[in-house]
C-alpha cells in the first residue's frame, strides 16, 4: 500500500507551507468559499443553505440576500444542466463554485467545462446583456420568454438575462480552450452591497 | 473604474489547480460562528453522502471537524484576523484530509508544538492516560485550550498530527493543522 507522503512529518520540511500560499491567493481575490466537484441536487441545496446561514449571520439585507440566493439557484442549475459527459478524451476539469465578498460587493463565480459549439451563442448573450441597461434587459427578458420554446436547453437562454437583471452589474466571463471540443467557461457575477 | 471592470478570471483557474493539486473539495475562509460550523457540517455531510462513506467514517470526520472548528471559534485571534480562519476538506486515496488554520499569538507556538510532538509519539494507551491527566490537572482556562482537542483528534483518527506555523507579524503566527481520517 502506498503511503501518502504528506501525512508523514518530515523534520526540516514544511509540507503544509504551500497551503498558506493558497490561502493568500484566496484572500487576495476576496474568496470565502470554494466548492469543487460534483453538483448534485442535495449538494446544491446545502450550498444554498450555507449561503443563507452565512449571510443571515452577517446581517446582510433581505433584499440583497434574496438576489444572491436567486442568482445562485440559477448558476447551480446551469452547472448541473450543462454537465458534460465524461468520456475518455474529455479533459478532466472539475466544476467550481466560489462565493466571495469585498467591501463593495458580493461575488459569485461558476466555472465549468462546456462544449466549444456552445460558446458562440453564450458569448453573444453575455455581450448583449452587458450592453443593455435595466429597461433594455427587461425588454429582452420579455422577448426571449415569448420565444422560449427554442431556447430551452441552449444554456444561453433566459438564465443569463435573469442573472444580469438581478445582479445589476456587468457580467465578467472567460472561455479557456482545452481542446478542439471543450473549453472552460468561467462567470463572475457581482451583487453590490447596499449603501448604508 | 475600468481596472475594476476588467477581470480576466485567471485566478479561477489557479484556484482550481490548487484544489486539484491538494485534492480538496471544499474550502472556507472567514468568521467562524456556531452557525457557520453547522453550515459547514451540513455541506460536508452532503459531500460525504455523494461518495457513500460509511457512517463510522462520517462520524469520525465530523468529530474531527468539530474539534478543529471549535478551536478556531474559541482561540483564534479575532479582530483583524477574521480572514485568516480557514477550513478545508479533501479526499485523497486513503483518507479524508481535514485542514484548519487560524492566527494565534506567537507565544503559544512552543506549547502547541510540544504538545503535538508529544501526542505524535504516544501510543493509544498513553494518549488515554494523558487525556485523563489533562482533564484532572489543567486549570479551567487551560482546559479550554486546544490540548484536549488535539488529543481527541489524534485518538479518533489514529494518525499523527501534521502542523505548520508561519509567522505573520511580530506577535502573530498562522497555525495550520492537517489531519487524516482513513476511509
Amino acid at each position: 500500500m502506498e503511503i501518502d507522503k504528506t501525512s508523514k512529518i518530515i523534520s526540516g520540511q514544511r509540507p503544509l507551507a504551500h497551503l498558506y500560499s493558497f490561502h493568500k491567493l484566496m484572500n487576495e481575490n476576496d474568496i470565502m468559499l470554494v466548492y469543487c466537484g460534483d453538483f448534485s441536487q442535495e449538494l446544491n441545496k446545502t450550498l444554498l443553505s450555507f449561503t443563507e446561514r452565512k449571510f443571515k449571520s452577517e446581517n446582510v439585507e433581505d433584499n440583497t440576500r434574496r438576489k444572491i440566493f436567486n442568482i445562485m439557484v440559477e448558476i447551480l442549475q446551469n452547472i448541473s444542466k450543462n454537465k458534460v459527459e465524461m468520456l475518455e478524451d474529455t479533459p478532466q476539469v472539475d466544476a467550481l463554485f466560489i462565493i466571495g465578498a469585498n467591501n463593495e460587493e458580493y461575488l459569485l463565480i461558476s466555472s465549468n467545462l462546456i462544449m466549444n459549439n456552445k460558446i458562440a451563442p453564450l458569448k453573444n448573450r453575455l455581450d448583449q446583456v452587458n450592453s443593455l441597461d435595466k429597461e433594455g434587459l427587461k425588454q429582452l427578458y420579455k422577448d426571449v420568454r415569448l420565444n422560449a420554446s427554442f431556447s430551452d436547453k441552449s444554456g444561453a437562454g433566459i438564465g443569463i438575462i435573469d442573472i444580469a437583471r438581478k445582479s445589476e452589474n456587468r457580467l465578467d466571463y472567460s472561455f479557456e480552450e482545452m481542446n478542439s471540443e471543450y473549453s472552460v467557461f468561467s462567470l463572475l457575477i457581482r451583487i453590490s452591497k447596499e449603501k448604508i | 473604474m475600468d481596472a475594476l471592470l476588467i477581470n480576466d478570471l485567471k485566478y479561477v483557474n489557479q484556484v482550481r489547480a490548487q484544489m486539484n493539486e491538494n485534492r480538496l473539495m471544499l474550502c472556507y475562509i472567514g468568521s467562524m460562528s456556531q452557525d457557520i460550523v453547522i453550515a459547514l457540517l451540513n455541506l460536508t455531510e452532503s459531500k460525504l453522502n455523494q461518495v457513500n462513506s460509511d457512517s463510522t467514517i462520517k462520524t469520525r470526520v465530523f468529530s474531527v471537524m468539530v474539534e478543529c472548528l471549535q478551536n478556531i471559534t474559541q482561540h483564534s485571534e479575532k479582530s483583524e484576523h477574521i480572514k485568516s480562519n480557514i477550513f478545508m476538506i479533501g479526499y485523497a486515496d486513503h483518507a479524508y484530509t481535514i485542514y484548519s488554520g487560524n492566527v494565534i499569538k506567537s507565544d503559544r507556538i512552543d506549547d502547541l508544538k510540544n504538545r503535538m510532538v508529544k501526542i505524535n509519539t504516544m501510543s493509544e494507551d498513553d494518549m488515554k492516560e494523558f487525556y485523563k491527566y489533562l482533564i484532572k490537572n489543567e486549570s479551567l482556562s487551560e482546559k479550554s485550550g486546544f490540548g484536549l482537542g488535539l488529543i481527541q483528534i489524534a485518538r479518533k483518527t489514529g494518525n499523527p498530527l501534521d502542523y505548520d506555523f508561519e509567522q505573520i507579524d511580530n506577535d502573530h503566527s498562522f497555525f495550520s493543522l492537517k489531519t487524516l481520517v482513513d476511509h
